[in-house]
């Protein structure tokens, strides 16, 4: 009974004290509710938009596919044979089917890409109502009594209102389409009413889609609407068992999860990234808590001698780390929203990655993900109050009432044995395989670092900073820094606990993205060999043999090579990987090969990329089949290439064997080795009028350097986002060492005072706090790169070759590292003297009397 | 009002886990309103005893009866409550709460004790009344002065009515004139209630005030009157 | 020709627009007096001419002995487009269905209909005898020249075997059906009354069996109706004596004839063919449709000139609420109508205000 009463009553004398703190150390507190502020607000923000992304993909693809129970679609973008459509229709299972083509295409004027669609509008209005166009002159919504949505002119387009502003047309004017090499011109009829904002699609008649651009006899996706009395899955069975290999059962939500999943991987790198910012935030709440636990250790053992019992102390220092806790998740989560909002709006729903394109939906914010956030955030800063509020509790009161702050520690020797254990752990876990896709040992293991370093410092600082005792000292100041730190080991690993965490993610985010560049820079040079490149590299452009022959002929060009890229589907879950014609190694081509087979094997072979091979599991001299042709067509693998273009995998296949198997000898790129390299930019804009006029629209030509610079730069906004990362972990570094340092130098007032007694000026004191920092900084710095190093080769050999299916090769930007170690360090530093300016401030000889 | 006396020491015994032998057998009966001091040199366990008698150490042998509840077996719950209940403290360094204050800082006991905070708050304004300071009582610990920081150590000492008050060298960090007024202030407030005291101190004159002075050496304690 | 219209409303636009587009236009064939019909030929489809119909209406008795009209329309129709695109989702041939049933006890009447291209052998009308499929919706002939139809709508579905008792009635000039003052505004035009109707309807979640009478339209033309025309009111009647009388006139905006005819036949099959002369059509009792607001005739006379004599056809509506108003079609009233001594269909066009071409 008096347990119970005494909570109620020491909840009082609680707030007093909480209160008092408060007021006397308030940027100690504010440090640790904005370490977890920050943590929070990165895992909200990354949260939100992949929330909000992966919903816009969801809502556009349900959008498109209408309310169909099941879509056939093609394998290839070559697309299946047109007779699938009877043959699916008169299943059992199936009550009506609309047969569709798909294209990407190009507008005649602006130049802007649209998705043109062919619909049958009878079949389309019972499954895909969202496609039917709405007469401009009418006025009148499709489902109009007057039919207005079946009268489909055979030569008319409807735009949606994204393709309508990309197009610039107006309804009632002709507009060219520009689509499969062929380009021809429609009348703008009316508009798409049931196409969502931000979706550029254009739908034209299926007859004029499979005449105008040359789909003749193929189509490239049925929209199936089941039988009523059949089921999901038996319609499913059906149509599997009578699928030919080039096509493939995709249903709308399948699309939703292969397309999610292809960003997955970048997206949960993120995420996991900002958590472990988190984490860094819940070691400032350790450090900044037991800190705070060491300078009130004498009241924790004066209020216990007066009656407030264990369990009530320690349950009130746990309630200090909920209200930090709270307030610094809540901030996190306005933080978030905010950022969220910030970076949808400028970088776009896809963080740079280039995965979507579109407008953005609205942030997508559910009461789950902020309460699971918030109680995130509550958690970290409650564990990182527990075991100093364990301490506290366990302090003998008679001796902690005597003893001086700190004192009782100093006694410890720093262990090294768990912090070995620890390595140890992570060195297992970094063998084994990625979890679903993806690489959650990977991350396991960056913890087990991170948790290892922050144990060995202790050890750490007595090993580095003990040989430096016996160096001619010709500082006071220096040499008292130096002892204050070898004597409370464990007080600096407590203050360099965040310093470490931030230091170690910081240096391994810096490497591994230098290491991501340099290897795709390199990979870029081994690759483009030819001068000049043609393409849109979508099938909209197409050269038949003919043309290929007099581009070929034309003067200035020494060699030149065709191509085609097509999309083909291994596997129905995933997403298609890209299949490439072209020679294999010659002089326009190259691969840059990491494995090739050393047999002689006969039959057609194939180069895949090192995503394909790692996503299908498939090695050189492997069988697979691929699906061209009605029946399928089996190759083996001949050889792996490195890739860090193309996340989904791609295939490459020899022209010959391409021709001999399909009898399709378009082509819609092309490669140019110059007579004249040197001339390059006058000879690109000869070409491309030549080229221009041979195909009969013009084509897109880049040169080798101008291509390097576009991916780099791709490269560099998909990234923009870890660099803010970056950017993040630092300022967390920076918070830590600030508030290790305020904490601190509140715990010292009377050691101060005592050194004023005994002749030490206020600038020896000052100096002497620069030096203890500048040591500790060194330290940390020393344990965070450390540990950087080592987190950076798990990033760069587990994390992502897990998650993104791709290899590179160290490279450490030494330059950046140096000058962030140099910033560290004077941050250490001028922090320091920042506090002991305030502390050499209050009165120095009073405090000797006083205990506190 | 209390069970029997304030304090009883039965044949304690105290050994330190380096071996050393601090004190055997020493057996101490203090009855209500009884004030005894006891001296002795640094580190000869003066102290220890006092933690003991408050239940913050346990002897190795022998029995600590506080206000008639035998500490012996008892929990670290039920000890810490015994304590916060029977014992008042007073101590060399004051040990007032810097942030609170002294009104804040003289309630601590008796809310910890389970009194309702208004009578708890009213008693600790009568006692700082009493010691001389009921006009600062809101103010805040870092105005006050040592001597006037040991007044209000021993208005919170007695706050809870405690059956004794346990006093470490309360003018250890004073000078010698604010010395005496502390004495004498402590002395009589305590004198008013029931309650029993132990001053332990290096001070002869302090000593002196006490209604037995024991002296305490390697060899145990003896009574100086005798 | 009301059903020529009903079809050329809904690809107005599509006629409109394909246009200007295409050069190559399809050539549909004048329909010409002193054309031979020749069966099972001609029960078939005549791809070549821009709309077709085959047009069953009747009443149907349920085994209780409850009346029911229904009607099951196929049309086909040749839009104007381009002939030279390859595409087999080119639409050659648009193929439409229409069904009602109409139910006195509700007094409602209930259809749906089915519309696509033709190709693929899912959408289809053979050139051969009666054999036309859209979708799930079926019309044959048997060998034993029964035929069969089978339509599944929302909320009802009729499965019907109609089994002609007479020889085709061939309307106009043995056929050649005119429409207008203008030679080339004709139909080929014949009519199977007297079908005797043997099947099940599904109605009101149950499933009846029915026997009943019916009458077959078949029509196919390429002209459409003269310009003045705004709407049309046409019967097709079988008589308990075995009898049949066919009656029509195309109305202008004043609301006069524009242009009539008709055929009636005897039980012995004797053939009286009537010209514009011979028909008056006299509206009795007006309703009303809460739905539109169109005004229809439902009760009317034909009063038509036999032999020289003038005999008059009281049309009693079988209910009022007989109105059609679908996605594909104009707003109109088609519905089953009984005479002394017969029953039939009664269709009135051009009431919900003026049909624009």
């Amino acid at each position: 009974m008096t347990s119970v009463k005494q909570n109620v009553q020491s909840g009082l004398i609680w707030r007093w004290l909480f209160i008092g703190q408060l007021r006397a150390f308030p940027f100690r507190y504010i440090f640790a509710a904005l370490s977890i502020a920050i943590g929070i607000a990165l895992g909200f923000s990354v949260h939100l938009i992949n929330a909000s992304a992966s919903d816009a993909f969801g809502d556009a693809v349900r959008n498109l596919s209408g309310s169909s129970d099941a879509q056939v679609a093609g394998a290839t973008n070559l697309g299946f044979d047109e007779q699938l459509y009877p043959r699916i229709y008169r299943l059992a299972e199936v009550a009506d089917v609309s047969p569709v083509i798909e294209m990407s295409a190009i507008f005649g004027g602006t130049g802007e890409r649209v998705k043109l669609i062919g619909i049958d509008p009878f079949r389309a209005a019972a499954i895909t109502p969202t496609l039917l166009g709405r007469q401009e002159n009418s006025g009148e919504q499709s489902a109009g009594r007057t039919g207005g949505q079946t009268a489909f002119p055979i030569n008319a387009v409807h735009l949606s209102d994204a393709a309508f502003t990309l197009s610039k047309a107006k309804a009632g004017e002709l507009l060219k389409i520009r689509a499969n090499g062929a380009t021809h011109e429609f009348q703008v009829a009316g508009d798409l009413p049931g196409i969502e904002a931000g979706q550029a699609v254009a739908v034209i008649d299926i007859a004029a889609a499979q005449w105008r651009f040359d789909r003749l006899g193929v189509l490239d996706r049925l929209d199936i609407k089941r039988a009523e009395n059949s089921t999901q899955s038996s319609l499913a069975r059906a149509l599997e068992k009578m699928l030919p290999s080039d096509a493939r059962l995709s249903g709308a939500e399948n699309e939703i999860k292969k397309r999610t999943s292809l960003s997955r991987a970048y997206r949960v790198n993120l995420e996991m990234l900002a958590l472990v910012a988190l984490v860094t935030g819940g070691f400032l709440v350790y450090s900044a808590q037991s800190l705070s636990a060491q300078t009130r250790q004498q009241q924790f053992a004066l209020l216990r001698i007066l009656g407030l019992q264990k369990n009530s102390l320690q349950r009130q220092l746990l309630l200090e780390g909920l209200a930090l806790g709270l307030v610094g998740s809540v901030l996190g989560i306005i933080l978030g929203y905010m950022s969220a909002y910030l970076i949808l709006t400028i970088v776009g729903s896809d963080l740079g990655g280039g995965y979507f394109s579109g407008t953005p939906g609205p942030i997508d914010v559910t009461i789950t993900a902020v309460f699971v956030f918030l109680g995130l955030g509550i958690l970290t800063a409650m564990s990182g109050s527990f075991s100093p509020g364990r301490r506290a509790a366990r302090l003998h009161p008679a001796q902690a009432i005597k003893a001086s702050t700190g004192s009782l520690q100093n006694t410890e020797h720093p262990a090294w044995l768990p912090g070995i254990l620890l390595l140890l752990i992570a060195g297992f876990l970094v063998w084994l395989p990625a979890i679903d896709g993806l690489p959650i040992f990977g991350y396991l293991a960056v913890a087990a670092v991170l948790a290892g370093a922050i144990w060995l410092t202790p050890w750490l600082a007595r090993t580095l900073l003990t040989p430096l005792t016996g160096i001619v000292r010709r500082s006071v100041a220096f040499d008292l820094a130096l002892h204050h730190i070898l004597r409370s080991p464990a007080q600096a690993a407590a203050a360099l606990g965040g310093i470490v965490a931030s230091v170690g993610l910081m240096i391994a985010m810096v490497i591994m993205v230098s290491s991501f560049r340099t290897s795709v820079d390199n990979w870029l040079e081994s690759i483009l060999s030819a001068d000049l490149y043609v393409s849109g590299g979508f099938v909209e452009t197409s050269f038949d043999p003919d043309q290929q022959k007099q581009i070929s002929q034309l003067p200035g060009i020494a060699v030149v090579e065709f191509s085609k890229t097509m999309n083909v589907s291994l596997d129905p879950r995933r997403p298609p990987v890209n299949l490439i014609i072209r020679p294999v190694q010659s002089s326009n081509y190259r691969l840059s090969l990491i494995d090739t087979t050393k047999q002689d094997i006969a039959g057609i072979p194939i180069w895949i990329s090192e995503p394909a091979a790692r996503i299908y599991d498939l090695q050189v001299d492997q069988n697979i089949r691929l699906p061209i042709g009605a029946r399928g067509t089996s190759v083996y693998v001949a050889g792996i290439w490195s890739d860090y273009a193309r996340q989904q995998g791609a295939l490459v296949m020899e022209s010959e064997d391409y021709d001999k198997l399909t009898g399709d000898f378009e082509r819609s790129e092309l490669a140019i080795s110059l007579q004249d390299p040197e001339n390059v930019d006058a000879e690109t804009e000869r070409l491309k009028r030549q080229i221009g006029n041979i195909a009969g629209s013009d084509p897109e030509i880049s040169n080798a350097a101008g291509i390097r610079n576009i991916a780099l730069q791709l490269f560099d906004r998909s990234f923009a986002i870890t660099y803010g990362l970056e950017a993040v972990a630092i300022l967390i570094g920076m918070v830590g060492v600030g508030a290790t340092f305020a904490a601190q130098v509140g715990t010292r007032i009377k050691e101060f005072g005592m050194l004023r007694h005994i002749g030490f000026g206020r600038r020896k004191i000052i100096a002497m706090l620069a030096y203890e920092g500048m040591l500790l900084g060194l330290v940390g710095l020393a344990a965070g790169v450390a540990s950087g190093l080592a987190i950076s080769q798990i990033l760069v050999h587990v994390i992502n070759p897990q998650s993104f299916n791709l290899t590179m090769n160290t490279s450490i930007p030494y330059i950046v590292l140096l000058g962030i170690s140099a910033a560290l360090l004077v941050t250490s530093g001028l922090t320091a003297i920042f506090a002991g300016r305030r502390a050499a401030a209050t009165n120095a000889l009073r405090a000797v009397k006083e205990d506190w | 009002m209390q069970n029997g006396h304030p304090l009883i020491l039965e044949s304690l015994s105290k050994i330190l886990p380096n071996g050393r032998e601090l004190f055997t057998d020493i057996n101490l009966t203090l009855s209500n309103g009884e004030f005894i001091s006891i001296q002795g040199e640094s580190g000869i366990g003066k102290s220890t005893l006092l933690n003991l008698a408050a239940g913050l150490d346990m002897p190795t042998r022998g029995e600590v009866i506080v206000a008639g509840q035998s500490l012996t077996g008892l929990s670290e719950t039920k000890l810490t409550d015994v304590r916060g209940r029977s014992i008042g403290f007073v101590f060399q360094a004051f040990h007032v709460l810097p942030f609170l204050n002294l009104i804040q800082n003289v309630s601590l006991p008796a809310i910890l004790t389970g009194d309702r905070r208004d009578l708890a708050l009213q008693k600790a304004a009568d006692l700082l009344h009493e010691v001389g300071l009921g006009d600062r009582a809101y103010s805040l610990v870092s105005e006050l002065s040592g001597g006037e920081l040991q007044r209000v150590a021993i208005a919170r000492a007695l706050v809870h009515s405690p059956a004794l008050i346990l006093a470490d060298e309360p003018t250890g960090n004073l000078d010698p004139s604010t010395s005496s007024e502390v004495m004498d202030l402590l002395t009589q407030t305590v004198k008013s209630t029931d309650a029993a005291m132990i001053l332990v101190t290096h001070s002869a004159i302090d000593a002196a005030s006490a209604d037995r002075q024991l002296m305490m050496t390697a060899t145990g304690i003896q009574d100086l009157d005798d | 020709m009301y059903r020529i219209t009903a079809v050329v409303m809904f690809l107005g636009l599509f006629l409109s627009a394909a246009t200007w587009a295409y050069s190559s236009q399809p050539i549909y064939p004048e329909v010409t007096s002193g054309e031979e019909f020749a069966f099972p030929r001609d029960h078939g489809s005549h791809d070549a001419f821009r709309t077709e119909w085959w047009y069953f209406t009747g009443w149907l008795e349920t085994a209780d002995g409850d009346p029911l009209g229904f009607q099951i329309t196929f049309f086909r129709s040749r839009p104007e487009m381009a002939t030279d695109n390859p595409s087999k989702f080119a639409p050659q041939q648009i193929i439409f269905a229409h069904a009602a049933l109409s139910d006195p006890q509700t007094g409602k009447l209930i259809h749906d209909q089915r519309i696509g291209r033709a190709g693929f052998e899912i959408i289809e009308a053979s050139q051969k005898d009666a054999d036309v499929s859209l979708l799930d919706w079926q019309l044959t002939r048997t060998a034993t020249g029964v035929f069969a139809s089978k339509v599944t709508g929302q909320d009802f579905a009729l499965d019907l075997k109609m089994e002609p008792s007479q020889i085709p009635m061939l309307n106009g000039e043995n056929g050649y059906s005119r429409k207008g003052p203008k030679p080339s505004q004709a139909s080929y035009y014949y009519s199977v009354p007297q079908l005797k109707v043997g099947g099940s309807v599904i109605h009101g979640g149950k499933k009846l069996a029915v026997t009943g009478r019916a009458w077959l339209d078949r029509e196919w033309s390429s002209d459409v109706l003269p310009e003045n025309a705004v709407g049309w009111d046409w019967t097709g009647l079988n008589f308990d004596d075995g009898s049949a009388l066919m009656a029509f006139q195309v109305r202008g905006a004043d609301g006069d004839a524009v242009y009539a005819g008709g055929s009636f036949r005897s039980a012995e099959g004797k053939q009286i063919i009537l010209s514009p002369d011979d028909i008056q059509f006299k509206p009795r009792r007006i309703w009303t449709s809460p739905e539109t607001g169109a005004d229809y005739p439902v009760e009317a006379e034909f009063v038509v000139r036999l032999d020289g004599e003038w005999v008059r056809y009281h049309l009693e509506p079988m209910f009022d609420a007989q109105e059609l108003s679908g996605a594909f079609t104009p707003t109109y009233w088609e519905g089953a109508v009984s005479t002394s001594g017969g029953r039939g269909y009664l269709e009135m066009t051009g009431y919900a205000g003026k049909i624009a071409l």
